[in-house]
C-alpha cells in the first residue's frame, strides 16, 4: 500500500469517527424530541406531577434540578478552585500536590452509586439531614470536585509563568497575583470545568434518590426533598408509569442542558474576545 | 576584584561574597560588586555564565526558585536584603525588574501601570492616573497612547510593551532597575530607542542591565561585569574594560573569541 491510499484511508476513517460522534449525539436529540414532543406543552412544564406523575408536569421536578445544581455548584466551585489554587501556587510540585491530586483523580473515578451511599450515611443518617436537597447537593458536590479541580489546575497552569514573575517583581504578594492576574486569565478554563460538574449533578440519579429522596411535592427550601428531572424520568420510565411524560421529560433535560452549553459558549467567547479586545 | 569602587557614600548595592546555589549547582561563586547610584551596570558574559541568576538575587526574585539556596550578602543602602527581618513586597518595590520578553498584563494601559501602586495600597483615583501620566512620559509613550490608554497593552508592538514594562515598574517608584536583555527581542532601531531611554533613566534611577551585545556594554554602561562559570572575573569602568582589560579571559571574551 503506498502512502498515498494509505494516507486517504486515514483521513476517511478519521472522518468517520468525527461524524460519528455528532451523528450519535443528533440521533439522540431526534429520537427524543420525536418520543416527548407530543406531551411537551406549556402546562406540562408549569404544572406538577399528579398521580405519580402519569398525569400533569414536571415543575417540581425542574425546581429540584435548579436547587440541586446551584446548591452544589456554589459549594463545589470555591472548594475546587481553591484546592486547584492551592496545589499550583503554593505547594509546588511537593508532595502534597501529588498525594491531594493522586486522591482527587481516584475520587473521580468512584461510582456514582458509592457516593450515594457515603452520602447517604454522612448526610442522611449520621449529620440527621434526612433526604433533603442538601443532602443530595453536598454528595454530588464531592463528587465534581475532581473535575473542577483537574480543569482549574489546568487552567490556571497554562496561564504564563513571566505574568506571575512580572507581578511578583513589582512587589505584589502570591495571593495578589492569584487574584489579580493568574484567576482572571484562567477564568474561561474553570468555567469549563464547573459547567462540566454542572452537567453532572444535572443528569445524575442513583446518588440523588439515595441523598435527595424522590418527592414529587415542590421542595419550599433546601431542607426538604425534592425529585429531579433525571429521577423522575429514570422512576417513571423503569416503572412503566407513563413513557410519553418520560421522554418529554427527557426533552426538557436535554434542554437544559444544550441551553447551559450554548450559554457558555457564548459567555466564554465574549469574555475572550473583550479580553482580547 | 571590586575595582570600580567610588566613595562610599554612593553605593547603593554591595554584593559581597555572594554564592547561589540551585539545588547542589553552584551558579555564582564569590561574587563581590559595588554598585553605584545613578550610574548603568551592564553584565556581560558567555550564555550560562550566571548573569540572569546574580541579576534575581538583587530583588530575591531567586528565593522563587525551588531548592535553591544563597551564601553571603547583598546590601541595599546598608541592609542585608536576606534578613529574614527584610519586606520583600517592599524590597521588591524598591529594587525591579525589567524581564527578557516584554509581559505586560492582559489589561489595560492604564490598569498594568495601576497594577503596582494598587498592590502597594495606592487607591486614590487622581494618585493613579497621575502615576500612568508621569510613567507613560518617563518612557516617552505618553504623547503616543495617551488617548488610548483603554487599549489592551498586549495589542501593542514588542518594543512600546518593553517601554510599558518599564513605565509599569517607574509607577511604583522604584530605585533600582534591573534589566535583563531588555533588547534581545527587539530591532534595532527600537533597541536604540530603549538605550536612550535607559541613559535618561539613569539620573533617577540605578540601572543593572545584562546584555549579550559587546557595543550595546559599551554604549550605554558606566561599569562593566564579565562573568564566567559564575564567577565575576572583572568588574570596573566600562572605558578601562573595553580598552584595557585586565584578565586575559576577558579580554578574549570582548574581541570575540568565546560564544
Ligand atoms: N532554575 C534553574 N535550575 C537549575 N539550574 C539553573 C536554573 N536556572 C539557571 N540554571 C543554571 O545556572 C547557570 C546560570 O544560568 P543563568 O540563567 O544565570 O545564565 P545567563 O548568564 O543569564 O545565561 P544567558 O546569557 O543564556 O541568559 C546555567 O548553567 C543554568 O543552566
Ligand atoms: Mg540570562
Amino acid at each position: 500500500m503506498n502512502a498515498r491510499t494509505e494516507e486517504k484511508i486515514a483521513v476517511n476513517v478519521l472522518r468517520f469517527s468525527a461524524f460519528l460522534a455528532i451523528m450519535i449525539l443528533l440521533f439522540i436529540i431526534v429520537y427524543v424530541s420525536y418520543k416527548g414532543m407530543g406531551s411537551l406543552t406549556p402546562s406540562f412544564i408549569f404544572e406538577n406531577p399528579r398521580d405519580m406523575g402519569r398525569e400533569g408536569g414536571i415543575f417540581s421536578a425542574i425546581v429540584s434540578t435548579l436547587y440541586l445544581a446551584v446548591l452544589s455548584t456554589l459549594i463545589a466551585t470555591p472548594l475546587g478552585v481553591g484546592t486547584a489554587i492551592y496545589l499550583t501556587e503554593y505547594t509546588g510540585e511537593s508532595a502534597v500536590t501529588k498525594i491531594v491530586r493522586f486522591g482527587s483523580d481516584c475520587l473521580a473515578g468512584v461510582p456514582s452509586i458509592i457516593f450515594g451511599l457515603f452520602g447517604f450515611v454522612l448526610f442522611v443518617i449520621y449529620l440527621k439531614l434526612g433526604w433533603c436537597l442538601l443532602s443530595g447537593a453536598l454528595t454530588m458536590t464531592f463528587m465534581v470536585l475532581p473535575t473542577i479541580i483537574r480543569t482549574s489546575e489546568e487552567a490556571i497552569k497554562a496561564v504564563p509563568y513571566e505574568l506571575r514573575e512580572a507581578s511578583y517583581s513589582l512587589g505584589a504578594t502570591r495571593w495578589q497575583t492569584v487574584t489579580k492576574i493568574v484567576l482572571p486569565e484562567a477564568v474561561p478554563g474553570i468555567i469549563t470545568g464547573v459547567i462540566l460538574g454542572v452537567g453532572r449533578s444535572i443528569s445524575e440519579t442513583a446518588a440523588v434518590i439515595f441523598t435527595a429522596g424522590s418527592a414529587l411535592a415542590t421542595p419550599g427550601s433546601v431542607l426538604e426533598s425534592g425529585r429531579t428531572l433525571a429521577v423522575h424520568f429514570y422512576i417513571i420510565a423503569r416503572e412503566g408509569i407513563s413513557m410519553e411524560k418520560a421522554f418529554a421529560t427527557a426533552l426538557v433535560l436535554i434542554i437544559f442542558i444544550l441551553t447551559i452549553n450554548v450559554i457558555t459558549y457564548a459567555l466564554m467567547n465574549r469574555y475572550i474576545s473583550k479580553k482580547k479586545a | 576584584m571590586s575595582g570600580a569602587t567610588c566613595d562610599e557614600g554612593n553605593i547603593i548595592l554591595k554584593i559581597s561574597n555572594l554564592d547561589y546555589y540551585y539545588g547542589s549547582f553552584r551558579a555564582l561563586k564569590s561574587v563581590c560588586m559595588d554598585i553605584v547610584k545613578n550610574t548603568i551596570v551592564a553584565l556581560i558574559g558567555p550564555s550560562g555564565c550566571g548573569k540572569s541568576t546574580l541579576l534575581k538575587t538583587f530583588d530575591r526574585m531567586s528565593d522563587l526558585v525551588a531548592g535553591s539556596r544563597v551564601e553571603g550578602e547583598i546590601l541595599y543602602k546598608g541592609r542585608n536584603i536576606f534578613d529574614p527581618a527584610t519586606d520583600i513586597t517592599l524590597l521588591r518595590k524598591q529594587i525591579g525588574m525589567v524581564f527578557q520578553h516584554p509581559n505586560p498584563f492582559a489589561l489595560s494601559l492604564a490598569d498594568n501601570i495601576k497594577f503596582g501602586p494598587r498592590v502597594h495600597g495606592e487607591r486614590n483615583a487622581e494618585k493613579l492616573d497621575w502615576l500612568v501620566e508621569s510613567s507613560l512620559r518617563a518612557v516617552g509613550l505618553w504623547d503616543h497612547l495617551k488617548d488610548r490608554l483603554d487599549k489592551k497593552a498586549t495589542e501593542l508592538q514588542a518594543d512600546e510593551q518593553q517601554r510599558l514594562c518599564i513605565a509599569r515598574l517607574i509607577a511604583v517608584e522604584p530605585e533600582v532597575l534591573l534589566m535583563d536583555e531588555p533588547c534581545s527581542t527587539l530591532d534595532p532601531i527600537a533597541t536604540l530607542n530603549i538605550e536612550e531611554l535607559m541613559r535618561e533613566l539613569k539620573k533617577k534611577y540605578t540601572i543593572v542591565t545584562v546584555t549579550h551585545n559587546m557595543q550595546q556594554a559599551a554604549r550605554v554602561s558606566d561599569y562593566s561585569g564579565f562573568m564566567l562559570m559564575g564567577e565575576l572575573i572583572e568588574y570596573s569602568k566600562t572605558s578601562s574594560i573595553f580598552s584595557n582589560p585586565r584578565d586575559k579571559r576577558t579580554d578574549d571574551y570582548i574581541s570575540g573569541h568565546y560564544g
